[in-house]
């Protein structure tokens, strides 16, 4: 009689088939066995233990079974989910590029369906129509207020990622007095909020005359530039350089500004390109601070805001150059957006808050 | 010989010196304006918002001294009883609601739909991208979308809540989903949820990408087999600090964030749509001077709420939140 070895456990990965073929086996051992119990005590023991081990493991594998197909419906389930949800987020773009299109009189018969005929006119009407009186004294036209846009969205992200990214750099490459102050500090008023400043702010910027003022609000602004997700992105992207290359430019007579000019600053551009262009679609955006702290000066979200929520009763335009509107004011952040796609999926990345 | 080895070790001190000023004048180029500016635009604001909360303003402009008069004032507004509850209790207990949701709701969501594009599914790139459309062609341009979508007898929401017979008023007619005290506050909170996955699904599947693929091999091998098992055991805790950040972020903005409410209603969004945001923001935009101090009052209050939870919560998430240290 050959001796019982099993090398079958419950997690091994063996075919259910294999184990079925397996308890046939030994169910025959097992009977030949039972011709002499007497000498075979200890054999049928562990021949009937095996049976069990091979039944538990058909058990373990049938549920295993089930919850790969579980695990498949979960995973499609999600999958048409996600599908449904970015379906959601598309509807609207495309129903106002061709409303933007349509005719106001079409539109009043064909609200969601292709144009008859592509209208450019509601591009060249907004133009006309869209324009902004402040406080009685000035009208903006649109081209004012684009230009608005473009100045405080560049000059605004530019100083708030310059200030940001050369103190993340001192902050993570520098060891001086103060420096972990600094650096707890950030971090405490990014999870230790105030709140209610706004009033205080409000009166103190008056006070100054930075309120209404969008040049003093842009080199104002980056007063808390040593919190926040940006930093901590930019403070991880500087602390994982070594420290060898400022050596190196040392070594050839550079001092600390041509250590960060020629080395750091050209490895953390990537990061940096990241922060700037999602700082610009939000300033670009933006009209809230805008209606809040630049009443005067209207930028072209803040512009088409009014336009729309006036525009009928006011302007005597309609949805379509309303839309149309909508579709020139997205123009630059689509295509910003789409320059620097690859950069933005594959670099923003948060850690956690230590300090 | 002592004179020369006074000398040898004279120019490496001076050198140290001129060094080490190149390093401080350095360091203080950088930092210096940023502080001059946190000084002045954080704890001045700060120092001047707290010295309110005991002062008030007259038409005039006047000010006087009144002790926590208007901490009880706010107090009272805050914890009204519902029949003559003011804005500040609505919008208070609404900032809870809508962190609680977005809690329960958004973050398993933003992690599921991460784990998926993290597992490279089917237009997992595409998804990405189209998740940030809202961002890129401009919240405000999609808030008033979604408002022409929803509002007015020929939007087309209007026809879909008629023919299914959902989201009904009292008469049984299509509610105003803006307006109406029942679906307000439900509206404005789907719509922050449904805008707010874009950024959610660059961040957490990034996190999800640093994970050594070794860890994930070695885990198949110790019998973690489905996603969930995946998921649990390995993803979670391993971008757990990401998490961990979000969270405490989240609970330090609870009355800081006004959401949508503003590019929905602009000055005049009803009641029951109210949080702590809208209603700072509200305030200062009508500039409402004699307001301020209570405002600030309120701010300290709230901040005795929030700063001691935000600070539990991360210890908390330290304590009990999953490691990776055996």
């Amino acid at each position: 009689m050959e001796e019982i070895d099993l090398r079958i456990s419950k997690y091994s990965r063996v075919p259910t088939k294999d184990v079925d073929n397996e308890i046939i086996r030994l169910e025959d051992v097992l009977y030949k066995l039972r011709q002499d119990p007497v000498e075979n005590e200890e054999k049928i023991e562990k021949v009937i233990e095996n049976i069990e081990i091979c039944k538990k493991k058909k058990g373990y594998n049938a549920k295993e079974k089930t919850r790969t197909v579980a695990d498949y419906i979960f995973r499609y389930l999600l999958w048409v989910f996600i599908l449904v949800y970015c379906l959601s987020l598309v509807i609207l773009p495309v129903w106002m590029i061709l409303t933007a299109f349509k005719d106001p009189l079409e539109f009043s018969t064909n609200q969601f369906g292709w144009p008859e005929q592509f209208n450019f006119d509601n591009f060249v009407n907004v133009f006309d129509k869209l324009k902004i009186e402040v406080l009685g004294k000035r009208t903006y036209t649109m081209w004012d207020m684009a230009l608005i846009s473009i100045v405080y969205s560049f000059s605004g992200t530019f100083v708030g990622v310059m200030f940001t990214t050369l103190m993340a750099y001192v902050l993570s490459k520098y060891r001086f007095f103060g420096r972990n102050l600094i650096y707890s500090i950030g971090i405490i008023i990014m999870i230790v909020p105030i709140i209610g400043s706004g009033p205080s702010a409000m009166m103190i910027r008056r006070a100054l005359g930075i309120y209404d003022n969008i040049f003093l609000s842009v080199i104002t602004g980056p007063s808390t530039c040593f919190s926040g997700l940006n930093f901590l992105l930019l403070y991880g992207a500087f602390k994982s350089l070594p420290w060898d290359y400022a050596e190196a430019v040392f070594v050839d007579g550079g001092g600390h500004w041509s250590a960060f000019l020629k080395m750091y600053l050209p490895m953390a551009l990537p990061t940096m390109t990241v922060i700037f262009v999602l700082g610009f679609l939000g300033s670009w955006n933006d009209y809230e601070s805008f209606m809040i702290w630049f009443p005067s000066t209207p930028n072209l979200a803040l512009g088409l805001y009014k336009f729309q929520g006036v525009s009928q009763a006011l302007y005597k335009s309609s949805v379509p150059e309303v839309m149309a509107g909508f579709t020139i004011v997205i123009i630059p952040t689509v295509t910003l957006y789409l320059l620097s796609q690859r950069l933005i999926l594959s670099k923003f990345t948060v850690g956690g808050l230590k300090g | 010989m002592a004179e020369a080895t006074i000398e040898t070790f004279q120019i490496p001190r001076k050198k140290k010196f001129a060094k080490k000023a190149k390093k401080a004048g350095f360091i203080l180029s950088i930092i210096t304006y940023p502080l001059i500016l946190f000084a002045v635009f954080y704890v001045y604001v700060n120092i001047n918002s707290i010295l309110m909360a005991f002062q008030q303003i007259k038409l005039d402009g006047t000010i006087t001294w009144v002790g926590f008069q208007n901490f009880v004032e706010f107090w009272n507004q805050m914890f009204a009883s519902e029949d003559s509850r003011a804005e500040v209790g609505v919008a208070f207990i609404n900032s809870f609601k809508i962190y609680g949701i977005s809690l329960v709701i958004c973050m398993p969501l933003y992690i599921l739909f991460s784990y998926l594009l993290y597992k490279k599914c089917l237009l997992h790139k595409t998804f990405r991208a189209l998740s940030m459309l809202p961002q890129i062609i401009s919240g405000f341009v999609v808030c008033m979308l979604f408002v022409n979508f929803i509002n007015g007898s020929d939007a087309p929401m209007y026809v879909i809540q008629e023919k299914l017979g959902i989201f009904l008023d009292e008469n049984g007619r299509p509610a105003e989903l803006l307006y109406s005290q029942k679906y307000a506050l439900g509206t404005t909170i789907f719509y922050g949820i449904w805008l707010s996955f874009g950024t959610n699904l660059i961040v957490y599947p990034n996190a999800m990408k640093e994970i050594n693929p070794e860890v994930v091999e070695s885990s198949r091998l110790d019998g973690v087999t489905t996603s969930f098992q995946d998921l649990w055991h390995i993803v979670l805790p391993l971008i757990f600090p990401t998490i961990s950040t979000f969270l405490i972020t989240g609970l330090a903005g609870i009355f800081s964030n006004g959401g949508s409410v503003m590019a929905f209603y602009e000055r005049n969004a009803p009641i029951h749509v109210l949080n702590m945001g809208y209603l700072y923001s509200r305030m200062i935009l009508n500039n409402e001077t004699t307001a301020y101090p209570t405002l600030a009052a309120g701010g300290l209050i709230m901040t005795a709420f929030v700063a001691p939870a935000t600070l539990l919560l991360r210890w908390f998430l330290e304590k009990f939140g999953p490691t990776t240290e055996a």
